[in-house]
C-alpha cells in the first residue's frame, strides 16, 4: 500500500518541481567526491572558518527505525550505522572506508603463523553509565557476539578462544589464520558491551536500554518517530563529539525529507531521491552529497530451473542489457557499472571487463544455446522501490532483443525476499552491501556455493571457486591474497549466476551550515566529527 | 442517561465479543496465509538459512498454526496481545504510545470538517442554486475526487514552505504544539470528509427551511438567525451526526495514509510498517483496536442520536 503511495509521490513531486523549478540550472548534476574529502569541513565554501564549533543538535532524516540497540541483534544498515556511533570496537573503519584503525586497542600484534592477536586496550574509556571499560568487557562482548543469542555467530567462524591477558590486554587465538578478523572486528556486532549491565538487567532490558562508550548515548527512544542521542561527556577522543545531540528522525516519504529540508526541520536527509538531487543542488541553503557505497544491484538467475543451466543463455543475458543506459535513466548517472559479484570494497576487480553491452555477441551465444529461438521467462521485483519498477522496463526492453520475453511480476518486498532465499523464482532484482572492507564477508555469503546461501540462492555450484575462497581467507600473503580475489571474481564474472547490474551509492542533501559529515564506503558515518557553524 | 440507553449500550457491547474474535481469527490466519517471513525479513537479505531457522524459533513461529491461536486467545483473554516479533515490546505498549496521536488527529479532523461544512451547507442551501452555491458544489466534487496524498503535498508546499505557518511534519509535545502540527493533515483529511457532509445537511437544510413550523417561528417574530440555528439547524444536524458515525472507519483508514505523508507517529504508520515486516502480533492487535474503535463510536453515533432527537426510541 505504502509503496504505491511512494511511487505516485515522486510522480506529483517531480510534476511539482518541473512546474515550480523550470529555471534551475543545467548540468548541475551532484558529483560529490569520489574520494570523499580528507578533513571535517572540506568540500564547503572556502570563506567559512574551518575550526569545528561545538554545540548543536543535528537532526537527521531516515527511512526507518531501527528494531534493537543490542549490537548483535539487528542486521539493517541503519541499526549497524547508529550503533557504531554509540559503541567502541576493538578497531575501527577509517573515516572513508578504505581501512582499519585503532580503536578502544591502541595497537595489535598478529603472531607469525597467524593464528594469535594480541590486542592492547586503552585505559581511559568509560561506558555511558561512568563504569570502566575492562578486558573482561571486550571478551564477553566478542563472545557473545559469536554465541547462539547472536544473529551475527556466522561472521566469526575461526575464533577458538578469546583470553583476558593482562591488565589491558586481550588475546584472540584462531583455529586457522584467518584475515578478515580485523574487518570483523571493527563491525557493529563486535562492539562492546559492559558484561555487568548485560547480566544483571537481562537481554531484552539492554535491547532499549543500551550502554555503551561510543561518542553518543541514548537519551530517549520514540519507536516509530525519533531516536534521540545526547553528547557522551566523557569520550576518550577528548573535545568530541561537537554536537550536543543527535535526532535520528524517521521520515519514510521523499517529499515530506525535500519539503522538510527547504522548512531547515532537518540537517541531513539520507536517501534522497537522485530525481531531485539536481533541483536541490540549485538551492543556495543545501548542499548534495553523493557517496560511494559497498554494494552491488543485480538480477541473480535461478540455475536450477530451466533453461537458466545454460551459461550461454545466463551470458547472452549479461551482454544484452545495457548497464550504462539503466544507469543514466534510472540513477540520473549516479553508479557504476559492476562486472562481479564483489561490492567495491579491498581487491575490488577493477580491470576486470565484465559483459559491456554487445547485442552482436548476445544474439550470436543465443543462437549456440539451447534455446535459439527464445523463450519466456519471469522477472520478479520489488513493488515498493521505483528504481527496481523503471529498472524493470528497460531490462525488459533490452531481452527482447535476443528473443527473451520478459513478464514482470511485482510484488511486496517481504514476499519477494522469500521467494528469493527459498528459490522460488527464475529471476529477481535484488542487491547486497558488504559490512566489512575485507572481500570475505560477500564471497563466502553471495558468491562461494558451500557459504550457506547457495550462491545468493541461485544453485550455482563451483567447486573451484569454493576451495579458492576458503583459502583465500588463510592467506597470509597480501599479494597472493589479492590474486586470489582477483581469480575469484573472474571465475564468478564468467560463470554469470548474476546480471550484474551496477554499485548504487548512497545520497545524502545537508543544510550549508553542516561540516565534518562523511560517508564511508560501508555507508557508516562518524558523527562525532560533525558540526554545526551558525547560520 | 436514562436506563433504556444504559441497557442498550450494555447489549452492543456485549455483542461486541463474538465480532471482535471473528475479528481475530480472520486476521490471525489472512496474515500468515499472503507469503513473506518475518524472521527472513528481520534478518535481511544477508541472513543465513539457520540463522532464520533459529530466529524463527525464537518468535514461536516453527509452531502449528492452531497452537499458535490457542496460544494467542489465552493471552488475549488476560489482556495481553504479546509481543511484536519485530520490536520485541507489548504490543499494548506499542499501541497506546500511539492511540492518542491517531485519536487526536480523528477528533481535530471531524471538528474541522464540521466546522467547515456547516456554513457552507447553510450558506448553499440560502441561497440555493446562485452562483456561490454552484461554486461549493464544484469544489466539493473537487475536493472528494482529489486523493488525499497529493492534496496533503500541495498544503504542505503552499502554507509549510511558501507561507511558512505549519511544520511540514511531526506531531510536537504539548497541546497547542499538537493543533500547529496536526492542522494540515486533519484539513487534508477534511477536504475529503467534508463534501461528504455538505450535501446532504444543504439538502436538509432546504427540505426544513420550507416546513410549516419554520415558517410558524418566522411568524412569531424570531430573529432570522435564532430560526436557522435552533429550528433549522438542530434538525438538519441529526442526518451529519449518522453520516459522520458511518465514516469513522473511512476516517481512520484515510489516517493511514495522511499520517505517512505528513511522518505523523500515529497507528496508521505503525500499521504499515508492520504489515511490511510481518510482524503478525502488532498487526493482529491494531486490527482489533481499529475494528472496537468504529464499533464504539458507532454506539455512541446511536446513544447521541437519541440525545438530539428525543422522539427516536434505541432498541
Amino acid at each position: 500500500m505504502k509503496k504505491r503511495l511512494g511511487l505516485a509521490l515522486v510522480s506529483v513531486w517531480t510534476m511539482i518541481s518541473l512546474v515550480a523549478c523550470s529555471a534551475s540550472p543545467a548540468n548541475q548534476t551532484a558529483q560529490t567526491p569520489q574520494q570523499p574529502a580528507p578533513q571535517p569541513g572540506a568540500g564547503q565554501t572556502a570563506e567559512q572558518d574551518n575550526t569545528p564549533q561545538p554545540g548543536g543538535v543535528l537532526r537527521f532524516a531516515r527511512n526507518h527505525d531501527i528494531t534493537s540497540f543490542d549490537p548483535i541483534i539487528p542486521a539493517t544498515n541503519l541499526a549497524i550505522w547508529t550503533m557504531l556511533n554509540m559503541y567502541d570496537q576493538l578497531v575501527r573503519l577509517s573515516p572513508n572506508g578504505d581501512g582499519i584503525e585503532p580503536g578502544v586497542a591502541t595497537d595489535w600484534t598478529i603472531s607469525e603463523d597467524g593464528k594469535t592477536y594480541v590486542f592492547n586496550l586503552r585505559d581511559d574509556v568509560k561506558f555511558h553509565n561512568g563504569m570502566p571499560l575492562t578486558p573482561e568487557d571486550v571478551k564477553y562482548s566478542l563472545d557473545r557476539a559469536r554465541g547462539g543469542d547472536s544473529n551475527w555467530d556466522w561472521i566469526y567462524p575461526a575464533i577458538k578462544s578469546i583470553d583476558v591477558t593482562g591488565e589491558h590486554q586481550v588475546t584472540i587465538n584462531l583455529e586457522a589464520p584467518y584475515l578478515p578478523l580485523l574487518s570483523t572486528l571493527a563491525l557493529s556486532s563486535s562492539s562492546i558491551v559492559p558484561k555487568q549491565v548485560v547480566e544483571e538487567k537481562g537481554k531484552e532490558f539492554f535491547a532499549n536500554n543500551p550502554v555503551g562508550s561510543g561518542p553518543f548515548q541514548l537519551e530517549s527512544w520514540q519507536r516509530g518517530q525519533k531516536i534521540v542521542l545526547k553528547k557522551n561527556p566523557d569520550y576518550w577522543q577528548k573535545g568530541k563529539p561537537y554536537l550536543d545531540g543527535v535526532e535520528f528522525v524517521q521520515v519514510p516519504e521523499d517529499t515530506a525529507k525535500i519539503f522538510m529540508l527547504q522548512a531547515k526541520e532537518l540537517e541531513i536527509s539520507s536517501n534522497v531521491p537522485f530525481s531531485s538531487l539536481q533541483q536541490l543542488e540549485a538551492d543556495p541553503s543545501l548542499n548534495v552529497l553523493v557517496a560511494p557505497f559497498a554494494r552491488l544491484d543485480m538480477i541473480p538467475i535461478n540455475s536450477t530451473v530451466e533453461p537458466f543451466n545454460d551459461l550461454k543463455i545466463r551470458q547472452a543475458m549479461n551482454y544484452a542489457i545495457n548497464k550504462q543506459e539503466i544507469i543514466d535513466a534510472v540513477l540520473m548517472g549516479h553508479g557504476e557499472v559492476a562486472t562481479s559479484y564483489l561490492p567495491k570494497v579491498m581487491y575490488y576487480n577493477e580491470q576486470l571487463e565484465g559483459y559491456p553491452y554487445n547485442l552482436e555477441k548476445a544474439k550470436q551465444l543465443m543462437a549456440e544455446s539451447s534455446r535459439p529461438d527464445g523463450f519466456k521467462a519471469t522477472l520478479t521485483i520489488n513493488s515498493g522501490s521505483d528504481i527496481n519498477s523503471q529498472m524493470a522496463v528497460i531490462v525488459k526492453e533490452q531481452l527482447k532483443a535476443i528473443g527473451i520475453d520478459l513478464e514482470i511480476q511485482q510484488l511486496e518486498p517481504g514476499v519477494v525476499d522469500e521467494m528469493h532465499s527459498s528459490m522460488k523464482y527464475e529471476m529477481i532484482t535484488t542487491y547486497y552491501s558488504s559490512d566489512i572492507i575485507d572481500p570475505d564477508e560477500i564471497t563466502m555469503f553471495g558468491a562461494a556455493p558451500s557459504g550457506g546461501t547457495s550462491a545468493y540462492y541461485t544453485g550455482y555450484k563451483n567447486e573451484a571457486l569454493d576451495k579458492l575462497a576458503l583459502q583465500a581467507q588463510q592467506e597470509q600473503d597480501e599479494t597472493k591474497r589479492k590474486e586470489m580475489y582477483y581469480e575469484l571474481q573472474r571465475i564468478f564474472s564468467e560463470d554469470a549466476p548474476f546480471i550484474f547490474l551496477f554499485h548504487t551509492p548512497n545520497s545524502y542533501v545537508t543544510q550549508k551550515n553542516v561540516h565534518g559529515f562523511q560517508v564511508s564506503n560501508m555507508g557508516s558515518y562518524r558523527l562525532e566529527d560533525v558540526w554545526l557553524s551558525k547560520q | 442517561m436514562d436506563i433504556g440507553r444504559v441497557q442498550y449500550a450494555v447489549k452492543h457491547i456485549v455483542s461486541l465479543v463474538p465480532v471482535l474474535l471473528g475479528i481475530s481469527i480472520i486476521t490471525f490466519f489472512m496474515i500468515r496465509l499472503i507469503p513473506g517471513d518475518p524472521a527472513q525479513i528481520l534478518l535481511g537479505p544477508r541472513a543465513n538459512p539457520e540463522t532464520v531457522q533459529r530466529v524463527t524459533e525464537r518468535m514461536g513461529l516453527d509452531q502449528p498454526l492452531p497452537n499458535q491461536y490457542l496460544i494467542y486467545m489465552q493471552n488475549l483473554f488476560q489482556g495481553n496481545m504479546g509481543d511484536s516479533i519485530i520490536i520485541q515490546q507489548p504490543v499494548l505498549t506499542l499501541i497506546g504510545e500511539r492511540l492518542d496521536v491517531t485519536l487526536f488527529l480523528v477528533i481535530y479532523t471531524t471538528i474541522l470538517s464540521v466546522l467547515i461544512s456547516v456554513p457552507i451547507a447553510m450558506w448553499s442551501a440560502v441561497r440555493k442554486d446562485s452562483l456561490l452555491d454552484n461554486g461549493f458544489r464544484a469544489a466539493s466534487i473537487a475536493g472528494l475526487s482529489m486523493p488525499s496524498f497529493w492534496i496533503g503535498i500541495l498544503l504542505m508546499l503552499l502554507l509549510s514552505i511558501k507561507v511558512k505557518l505549519f511544520p511540514v511534519s511531526g506531531y510536537g509535545n504539548t497541546f497547542s504544539e499538537h493543533l500547529r502540527h496536526l492542522f494540515l493533515p486533519a484539513l487534508t483529511i477534511s477536504f475529503s470528509l467534508t463534501p461528504v457532509l455538505i450535501r446532504p445537511l444543504r439538502t436538509k437544510i432546504i427540505t426544513i427551511l420550507s416546513a410549516e413550523f419554520v415558517e410558524a417561528a418566522r411568524a412569531r417574530g424570531i430573529k432570522e438567525s435564532q430560526v436557522m440555528i435552533k429550528h433549522v439547524l438542530r434538525n438538519a444536524v441529526l442526518g451529519t451526526v449518522t453520516i459522520l458515525g458511518v465514516n469513522v472507519g473511512w476516517l481512520l483508514g484515510g489516517s493511514v495514509i495522511v499520517e505517512t505523508v505528513f511522518s505523523v507517529p500515529g497507528l496508521g504508520q505503525l500499521l504499515i510498517s508492520s504489515i511490511l515486516t510481518r510482524d503478525y502480533p502488532v498487526i493482529q492487535g491494531l486490527v482489533l483496536v481499529f475494528a472496537a474503535l468504529v464499533i464504539v463510536v458507532n454506539l455512541l453515533t446511536d446513544i447521541l442520536y437519541t440525545i438530539l432527537d428525543p422522539r427516536v426510541k434505541l432498541e
